[in-house]
């Protein structure tokens, strides 16, 4: 069996999230087999679980005066900051049926568990000593360095998730309302012990080469396939730019 | 008036509810927070279905069967977590 690998490097908030929904849909119509895609956000961007309050969560302010990008996902789950250059984001599409086939689950949280599991397969390539972590996060000696979120139509999953490189903390506090706090040194001391990131479980001397090519190989170990290496199809960047306008509205933003 | 509650669920999602009330009746009702809920639309269903309760009405009664009727399935908190927020906002309203 063959799975496609897809390394679509930089693009904005909108675009990765158009993306992902578009592959998601051509899977679903079955135009598009499986496929892991890896890539990374530039400008850095904030995108807020489908459930989250815009406001409550996110300071607009802040955001426009760094340059930051603000985006709804379709996903649930919590906010993430996305910093260029900070983290890696996979995306995931699978049937459930195919999934099952390769790796059996029998509920959703089965299934974060083991489309984790094949990001833990990559991660461990790495040297990183990473395990799952119900609900939807990856840890290193409990501390999260990966978080994960689903969405399901028709019997198709979309997980995506992001993986940390470095972090930038006071800027995450800036841009997230994370705490009511002061950003304080105490307060900026208690995420980095709850978050980790691969330049500290490792070295900085890892790539994003390195960490893409390590996701594939778990992927395709884990579930026992090829992922080969491709590029989206012209329907899938179609239907993506018909969909990035959509998570570029202001309407689709403050949702909730 | 608007009452609000914030609920940390055990295994650490938030739910964060707000009430629009006339006297003890909810006009509206909006959930949000950091959980999981599929399909994604039928939060709309749940948040409808608090529509018309009473501080003294069953909550768990009524979200369990909206959570049936729209085939939700929840991840990361449960009906009765949900009925708790709804609880705790409209005690916040008791001062």
């Amino acid at each position: 069996m063959v799975w496609r690998f897809l390394d679509t490097g930089e693009g904005d908030a909108y675009w990765n999230m158009a993306l992902d929904e578009a592959i998601l849909t051509l899977r679903i119509e079955d135009k598009v087999p499986a496929t892991l895609r890896v890539y990374t956000w530039r400008p850095s961007a904030v995108s807020i679980g489908y459930f989250q309050s815009l406001e409550d969560e996110v300071d607009l302010e802040a955001c426009k005066a760094l340059g930051v990008d603000v985006v709804r996902r379709i996903t649930g789950g919590g906010a993430v900051y996305h910093e260029c250059g900070g983290e890696l984001t996979y995306s995931f599409v699978a049937s459930e049926e195919e999934l099952k086939a390769k790796r059996f689950f029998k509920d959703i949280q089965g299934s974060y568990q083991v489309i984790c599991e094949a990001l833990v397969e990559g991660l461990r390539k790495l040297g990183v000593n990473a395990e799952f972590k119900p609900v939807n996060d990856i840890v290193v000696n409990g501390k999260k360095i990966s978080g994960n979120a689903q969405t399901r139509r028709r019997g198709v999953i979309l997980q995506h998730g992001t993986i940390l490189l470095k972090t930038d903390i006071p800027t995450m506090f800036k841009v997230l309302k994370v705490s009511k706090e002061k950003v304080s040194d105490k307060a900026i001391k208690a995420v980095e012990d709850r978050v980790t990131t691969i330049y500290r479980e490792v070295s900085s001397n890892i790539t994003l080469d390195n960490i893409k090519e390590a996701l594939r190989r778990g992927f395709a170990e884990y579930f026992n396939v090829e992922l080969r290496a491709s590029t989206p199809t012209q329907a899938e960047i179609d239907l993506a730019s018909e969909y990035r306008k959509r998570y570029a509205s202001w309407a689709w933003i403050a949702k909730r | 008036m608007t009452l609000r509650a914030e609920y940390k669920v055990k295994g650490g999602k938030l739910i964060k509810v707000a009430l629009e009330v006339e006297g003890d009746v909810i006009k509206s009702a909006k959930i949000c927070g950091d959980f999981f809920l599929y399909p994604e639309d039928a939060i709309e269903e749940i948040e409808r279905s608090l529509k018309g309760a009473r501080l003294n009405s069953d909550f768990k009664q009524i979200l369990t069967e909206a959570v049936e009727r729209s085939g939700a399935q929840l991840l990361g908190f449960s009906v009765e977590d949900l009925a708790a927020a709804v609880q705790l906002a409209f005690q916040s309203g008791l001062g």
